[in-house]
């Protein structure tokens, strides 16, 4: 999609990797100057970051955990002084911790709800701020096909992705009168790391047979759509949830 | 966004979206066959305003007619041998308390908007299957989702509309060819000129953006449904609505 992000500025966690990664490269390819967020992976972001500015565009790499206490503001803050702005968040970074419920432990619960949930809301608070100073914001957050249809093993899971959709219809209406719109993405089952650890072959061929298109997706097709959403061809479409999932749900 | 090599059919081109989505297709390189039903004149202005080297062509066909449907399609085949997408655009409306509706006026908007998509996208599927490509977006509305006063007969065929999509969309993925629907909140359109005059600034009023969209504003979520590039999203509806309703 040829969409022209050129001065915007945006901010992406968890884009050291898998849907993360392509969603910041196609911003960077888009002309906007991306933050490259990472927990752990320093050298693969730093990658991304120089594909972006080896292509002529600007990106840094920023380390934070969106689930500690301290790292929300400090993340919005590094973005502005490198870039004099915030126009877009894309909230990406997610983890999964399954089990049964019967046998989840409540740190289990927490880690899932502190990193996919708490650390949502708190970031899009802390991005509010520089994006009402803009008259213009695009919030995209990453919730899942599992928010949707929910899964064995994964309650704690799905009960974060599905809490992003109410919350993102929340900030949609709290934040229209401002020009800043929110929107979530529900991607069905996409090649990355994540899933190539957690699908077994069979497992695979299960999942497939739910996917009318016949294919798992790829971390640009879920990047086409963000892009999408965080450009002014959206520019009417808030509160809204977008499936990329090959027809697996159809909700 | 790039067309250029594609081929594209709308239908309802000379609507207030259809014109824009045609014109956003020609100018992104698409050669586009658009159908209308009566504004001949209408139809003339827009092929002279955008087709200046025969990428676009203007048929009169009535979506309640499969043979005008199949020969529209034939008439693509035949210029440009190929079809890559199809937009549904056309639309009717024929208002009025359920208890009042005549059986006309439900059979007509039925057979328009409802069947009329069916009609088209049969037509279009064989050449789309035979290429194992293709890309069908069409129009809805919020009203099957939201409820609409007086329109029940149109909740009712764009209901079944996005139905048939969903349907249609599984029974077609195998060959790589992807349905979904786009559904407008509220647009505005010249029409809403004869309105009463408490009609915009309520309008207005509601939508959290506080303004109607335009339809230049639904064009993009549609040409992003018909790229190439969107090839995993089959089956959905996006809602372009200013955060109206939210569904």
């Amino acid at each position: 999609m040829h969409i022209d992000l050129s001065g915007r500025a945006a901010l992406v966690t968890g884009a050291s990797r898998g849907i993360g990664r392509a969603i910041a490269l196609a911003l960077g390819a888009s002309g906007a100057a991306v933050a490259v967020n990472y927990r752990g992976s320093e050298a693969a972001a730093n990658e991304v970051v120089a594909q972006i500015t080896q292509a002529g565009g600007k990106a840094i790499a920023i380390q934070g955990d969106v689930s500690a206490a301290a790292t929300h503001e400090a993340l919005i803050k590094a973005t502005t002084a490198a870039f004099g702005r915030l126009d877009i968040l894309i909230n990406n970074a997610g983890i999964t911790r399954d089990n049964l419920l019967l046998r989840m432990k409540a740190d289990e619960i927490d880690d899932v709800l502190n990193t996919n949930l708490r650390g949502v809301m708190l970031l899009t608070k802390a991005a509010l701020r520089p994006m009402m100073k803009n008259k213009w914001g695009r919030i995209v957050s990453m919730s899942s096909i599992i928010g949707l249809t929910g899964n064995a093993g994964q309650a704690n899971y799905a009960a974060t992705k599905a809490g992003l959709l109410g919350f993102t219809k929340s900030v949609a209406l709290e934040m229209a009168s401002r020009n800043i719109t929110a929107n979530a993405i529900c991607p069905g089952f996409i090649e990355t790391d994540m899933t190539a650890a957690a699908l077994t072959a069979d497992l695979r061929a299960k999942a497939l047979e739910r996917v009318p298109l016949g294919r798992l997706g790829t971390p640009e097709d879920i990047a086409n759509a963000v892009v999408f959403l965080a450009s002014d061809a959206a520019a009417y479409i808030t509160g809204q949830t977008l499936a990329v999932d090959g027809g697996w749900t159809m909700y | 966004m790039d067309f250029s090599d594609q081929v594209t059919i709308v239908t309802g081109g000379t609507g207030s979206l259809g014109r824009e989505i045609v014109t956003g297709l020609i100018e992104r390189g698409s050669r586009v066959l658009f159908c209308y039903r009566q504004r001949d004149e209408t139809a003339q202005e827009l092929v002279d305003l955008l087709g200046n080297d025969d990428r676009l062509v203007a048929v009169k066909a009535d979506v309640r007619d499969q043979e005008a449907m199949n020969a529209m399609v034939e008439e693509a085949l035949r210029r440009w041998e190929r079809l890559d997408t199809l937009i549904t655009a056309h639309s009717t409306v024929s208002n009025a308390p359920i208890v009042d509706m005549t059986l006309e006026q439900w059979n007509e908007v039925l057979d328009v908007m409802l069947r009329g998509v069916t009609r088209v996208c049969r037509a279009a599927l064989r050449p789309m299957q035979k290429a194992r490509y293709g890309r069908i977006v069409n129009v809805v509305g919020y009203q099957p989702l939201a409820g609409a006063l007086m329109q029940a007969n149109y909740a009712a065929a764009l209901g079944g509309v996005i139905g048939f999509s969903k349907a249609l969309a599984r029974e077609v993925a195998a060959w790589g060819i992807t349905i979904n629907c786009v559904a407008p909140g509220l647009i505005s359109r010249p029409q809403m000129a004869s309105f009463d005059p408490s009609y915009i600034p309520w309008a207005t009023n509601i939508v959290p953006l506080k303004r109607l969209g335009t339809p230049a504003e639904v064009v993009p979520a549609v040409l992003m449904l018909a790229e190439r590039e969107s090839g995993y999203m089959t089956g959905q509806t996006i809602t372009v609505d200013g955060g109206w309703r939210m569904v």
